[in-house]
């Protein structure tokens, strides 16, 4: 296997690249080759690798586990609990509302034939540019306490189990619009992920056009 | 023998307690089974009984697998045994209850057989063999429990209502049948089966009252048809109060229960005529009634034969069509599948020729060398080979493709409809009540009245329908009020005494079209002349008003030629309500009317209301909708040719200056770009005329118009939102409030003068305050005055309320918490009216979490501020954005 960069498929292979690699003669087709393989391996390491743990019945005492799914928007990660959403779509054309053109609502999006009134998480909150590609935008539609609403964040990680007993305070430096919704922070693959309340940020954004 | 009594009520009791336990099952049913046959065995020791052929029955219709027999056999039972364990009972009393509960139980059974086997034989030529039950009276009127009991659950409680509502429609139905021809007995079996089922349903919701109501008329009208006469107006005026009754007590009326007793007593006193004439009528009619086919067609609307209804979430159903349509929108991503494999199939064409034409082969790249190499190509023979049968496979397999494409779009073409369809109701959920309103009515007004509807299966939406209910029934009323004349009347002018009055019901040119059609006196038009001058009409005018005109007369507000208010009609708001409703269905009502030979009411209503055919533009990058209906033309100028007129642009069209406007500058989207030719979308509203700049025409679409997301609030100039076939969204363009707004842009406010455009003064705007603090009805009064407002105050809602009554305002700014109606109520009655639903309102609260503001905007409230961060420029900037500067004309 000779010393390529991670990407060599797509530069010298066979996905849109120019098809020089030597080790295409040896192998016909990019899937073939270690470099790939080991890629796609590394793909699913990304998460703990330890074999899951035997299901008990009636544990003796049930560790408190929350699902969250880890999203960016602008420099920051939020992470929410899966059963306040309701799916995650790619990313959509989003219509501006006449004479409701403010920066903290987007507008509407169609998802399924449903029109979803969608919030711009960045601006509300103030979490600065987007920093991720574009292609990597995705929208996601959450339950709030009357209705649904949609937002785009810049990308997704995936969804993680945490133990709650991990979730550290949230640091006193947060504005006081976000530490109302911030139930604290939890370290996941090196970055700092705010955990939120979803009543509360699904409350919060609900009111993000009223301002 | 009645010695022996105490004994069997036990064994009764042990023995029905295990037979009428609920089953399902074959298992259950058969141990049901041997339990009533050992009782039937131990009930033999008092010789032959009606408990016995109660037992019988059961027996005989236990083993059907069906759950209405059966719940009815449990049902008897447990009524049975009820009566055995009452105190000091006696054989002979339970004996007379299992004779009427034989009968009973014999109309299940035989329901059932006849849902199951429609063609067997005729109900009623075995039920003659039933003994008739006789209403034990003492029974009625001493065990009357009107209270309802509580442990019922009232979803339950609620779909009885609707059950009875709808059997008693059935009911009064074949009664007014009946009232027509007395003779025809054969309608009492529906009647008593429908009878029956209510019920039914009464006891499952332990509705005693409307049990016992159902049951006494039930056995009125069996006893009715046994003896074969033409039956008495009384007995089916009885019946339908007991159908009033009936409805009453399943909708919880208050005083209901105190006429079902009523009702019930005289019922249970009503006797048949004295002396029966048993006639050859009885046979004759008992043989029509075996054949299927009633003899005569039924007079009034024909629902039995319809489908059966379902009752569905309206969500889940707009889920569904939602989802097929996604599915036929998604399904248009096959096509780029189809081309590309299309695409390919060329490539390997071109490949093969050029295979063809070097015969040192082609030159290949590494990675098809690479391919080579694992193919093991020896020869370019095997190339060609191998070439041609790839060709082959694409080939078949576009085939293949194109055809599973084209069944999957039609499929889902058909799944979109089939599922559009299911907003469409059959006109009869709204016109069944009518005969009986008719028949009422015409009472009341001693007339006579033949009223027939003609199509009421045709479908409407069920929107379209909602609205057209109070303007039909108005217009009913008109008929038989106004319309058909007195029998004497009728009779004097040569007509026969009964009046004719027809509703036809038909599709025309894709719309619904609906004709009421009576052959009454017409309209008088001597008594509309002399009241428009009455009204202070000069002479010459009227006068010079022909009859078209004059009928035009009639739907204009306040006006009525009845000098006398009545119940019925004669307060002059009725034909311009009644047509101002259908308008706002984007239908028309027309009035013909011809003296001495009758009133002709042509209502013209689309089918659905939910889809607009609408013309869509580009704003600012940004997709927005004008109903088609509202354009006036579209079309492109130069930029040259626009010409300035007091300040704002104008274009010569047609020989008229029309104002222009940037359409993404009014909308707040952004600016219109500078392009040399325009696109202009010309618009007439409000007696003016205005172009509006789009960016680019995109097309006419059928859009599905969905309300504005109650969590905006009021959007000016905005009506709905709908989405594309290819799904990206649309706005809907409300184009009255549009026009609106943009004839109050200052340029057009000072060309409108120029122009004319309208005659009214320009007066200072009226802003209502309604605030319970004085402080913060001083600040908003001395802030609005300011800005040449004229401001009234109220301390309340209900001074507000009462206030804006007075003199209606052009903005109402409330707060939330106030005595005696807060503010959120203000705002709902506002929004509710009629006459102020379009005054704008202002909510400011110091409520300031979302949840209040949702209340409030929810409540349809235009805007909500919060005190706690009250700013004086957005209050008068949102005051501004809704009604203008303080000068201007309505």
């Amino acid at each position: 296997m000779s010393a390529q960069s991670p990407n060599c498929w797509r530069t010298i292979g066979v996905y849109h690249g120019d098809q020089s690699c030597g080790e295409l003669i040896k192998v016909a087709h990019c899937r073939n080759c270690g470099v790939f393989q080991e890629a796609a391996r590394s793909v699913y390491r990304r998460f703990d690798a330890a074999p899951p743990e035997p299901i008990e019945l009636n544990p003796p005492s049930k560790p408190d586990f929350l699902s969250i799914l880890v999203m960016q928007f602008g420099a920051q990660w939020l992470g929410i609990n899966t059963s306040a959403l309701i799916e995650v779509v790619p990313d959509r054309e989003v219509r501006k509302v006449a004479h409701r053109n403010a920066l903290k609502l987007e507008g509407l999006a169609n998802v399924r034939g449903q029109l979803h009134l969608v919030v711009n998480v960045r601006a509300h909150f103030g979490f600065g540019a987007m920093q991720a590609p574009l292609e990597k935008a995705r929208m996601v539609l959450m339950k709030t306490a009357s209705s649904t609403l949609a937002y785009r964040c810049d990308a997704l990680d995936c969804v993680h189990s945490i133990e709650r007993s991990d979730v550290q305070a949230a640091p006193a430096s947060l504005s006081k619009l976000l530490s109302q919704c911030v139930l604290g922070t939890i370290a996941i693959a090196g970055r700092d992920v705010l955990l939120v309340d979803s009543h509360a940020f699904g409350a919060e954004l609900e009111g993000a056009w009223y301002a | 023998m009645n010695a022996l009594w105490p004994l069997m009520i036990s064994e009764f009791e042990r023995c029905l307690q295990h037979a009428a336990a609920p089953t399902g099952e074959a298992s259950a049913i058969a141990a049901r089974q041997k339990r009533v046959r050992a009782l039937k065995s131990a009930v033999s020791v008092f010789g032959s009984s009606h408990i016995q052929a109660l037992l019988d029955q059961c027996d005989k219709s236990v083993d059907a697998i069906n759950a209405q027999t059966n719940s009815a056999i449990d049902a008897a039972l447990a009524e049975l045994l009820q009566a055995a364990r009452t105190p000091d009972s006696q054989f002979d009393a339970v004996n007379q209850l299992a004779l009427s509960l034989v009968g009973e139980l014999k109309i299940a059974h035989e329901l059932s057989l006849i849902a199951k086997n429609p063609n067997s034989a005729s109900p009623s030529a075995e039920r003659q063999e039933t003994a008739l039950p006789q209403l034990p009276e003492s029974n009625i009127e001493s065990s009357v429990d009107p209270s309802v009991d509580p442990s019922v659950d009232p979803r339950l409680s609620a779909l009885f209502a609707l059950e009875a509502m709808q059997k008693c429609q059935q009911i009064e139905r074949i009664l007014l049948d009946l009232e027509q021809a007395p003779d025809r007995l054969e309608l009492i079996v529906p009647l008593m089966r429908a009878a029956h089922s209510i019920k039914g349903a009464a006891r499952a919701v332990q509705q005693e009252l409307a049990v016992k109501l159902a049951h006494a008329l039930e056995d009125r009208f069996s006893q009715a048809q046994k003896q074969g006469v033409a039956l008495e107006t009384r007995l089916i005026e009885l019946g339908l109060r007991c159908t009033d009754c009936i409805n009453g007590l399943a909708q919880a009326k208050p005083g209901a229960a105190q006429d079902a007793v009523t009702t019930l007593a005289e019922l249970a006193r009503f006797k048949l005529g004295e002396a029966p004439q048993k006639t050859a009528l009885l046979d004759q009619r008992m043989h029509a009634a075996t054949d299927s086919v009633s003899p005569r067609p039924s007079s009034y609307i024909d629902i039995d034969g319809a489908d059966p209804i379902l009752r569905i979430k309206a969500s889940s159903m707009g889920e569904i069509i939602n989802l097929s349509v996604t599915n036929l929108v998604n399904l248009d991503r096959l096509q780029p599948f189809a081309e590309r494999q299309q695409r390919l199939r060329k490539q390997l064409g071109v490949l093969a020729r050029a295979l063809d034409a070097q015969p040192d082969g082609p030159k290949i790249g590494v990675y098809n060398q690479a391919l080579a190499s694992r193919v093991h190509v020896d020869t370019q023979q095997q190339v060609r080979d191998a070439l041609l049968n790839a060709r082959h496979d694409i080939t078949s397999w576009i085939e293949e493709f194109g055809e599973y494409s084209r069944t999957a779009y039609a499929l889902a073409e058909r799944s979109y409809h089939t599922a559009a369809k299911t907003r469409l109701r059959p006109f009869s959920d709204i016109c069944a009540s009518y005969p009986r309103i008719v028949r009422d009515l015409a009472k009341q007004l001693n007339k006579q009245v033949n009223f027939e509807v003609h199509g009421a299966q045709v479908e409407v939406d069920r929107d379209v329908l909602e609205q057209l209910e109070s303007p039909l029934l108005h217009l009913l009323r008109n008929a038989l009020d106004h319309g058909i004349e007195s029998p004497e009347q009728r009779l004097a002018c040569g007509k026969s005494g009964a009046g004719q009055l027809t509703l036809h019901l038909g599709y025309r040119a894709g719309l619904l079209q609906i004709e009421l059609i009576d052959d009454g006196a017409g309209v008088n038009f001597t008594a509309v002349r002399v009241k428009l001058m009455a009204q202070g009409m000069p002479e010459a005018a009227v006068l010079a008003l022909d009859n078209e005109a004059l009928l035009e007369q009639l739907f204009a507000p306040g006006f009525s030629t009845r000098s006398g208010v009545s119940e019925i009609s004669g307060r002059g708001v009725g034909l311009d309500a009644a047509r101002l409703a259908i308008k706002a269905t984007g239908g028309s009502l027309q009035l013909t009317s011809e003296v001495g030979l009758g009133s002709r009411f042509s209502i013209v209503v689309p089918i659905s209301r939910a889809v607009t055919r609408a013309l869509v533009v580009k704003v600012a990058n940004e997709l927005y909708a004008f109903p088609l209906m509202r354009v006036e033309k579209v079309l492109r100028a130069a930029a040259q040719d626009v010409v300035l007129i007091a300040g704002a642009e104008h274009l010569n069209i047609e020989g008229c200056n029309v104002g222009l406007i940037g359409l993404a500058e009014h909308l707040e989207l952004g600016n219109s770009d500078s392009d040399p030719v325009l696109q202009i979308v010309v618009i007439k509203a409000h007696a003016a005329c205005l172009g509006f700049l789009v960016q680019s025409i995109v097309g006419e679409f059928d859009l599905l118009s969905k309300p504005m997301d109650v969590r905006l609030g009021r959007v000016a100039d905005l009506g709905g939102f709908s989405s594309l076939p290819d799904g990206s969204p649309v706005i809907f363009i409300d184009v009255e409030d549009l026009m609106r707004n943009a004839l109050n842009t200052p340029q057009f406010r000072r060309q409108a003068k120029v122009q004319g455009i309208s005659a009214l003064a320009l007066v200072k705007k009226r802003v209502l305050v309604a605030d319970d603090s004085i402080s913060v009805r001083e600040l908003v009064r001395q802030l609005l005055t300011s800005q040449g407002y004229r401001v009234e105050t109220a301390v309340d809602g209900l001074d507000a309320w009462n206030k804006l009554r007075e003199a209606p305002a052009d903005l109402v700014v409330t707060d939330v918490d106030m005595p005696r109606m807060d503010g959120i109520e203000l705002v709902r009655s506002i929004k509710q009216d009629s006459q102020f639903k379009n005054t704008p309102v202002v909510v400011v609260s110091y409520r300031d979490r979302p949840e209040d503001r949702a209340r409030g905007l929810e409540a349809r409230a235009d805007a909500y501020l919060t005190k706690s961060d009250f700013h004086e420029d957005r209050f008068l900037q949102t005051v501004h954005d809704l009604i203008g500067p303080a000068m201007g004309h309505d």
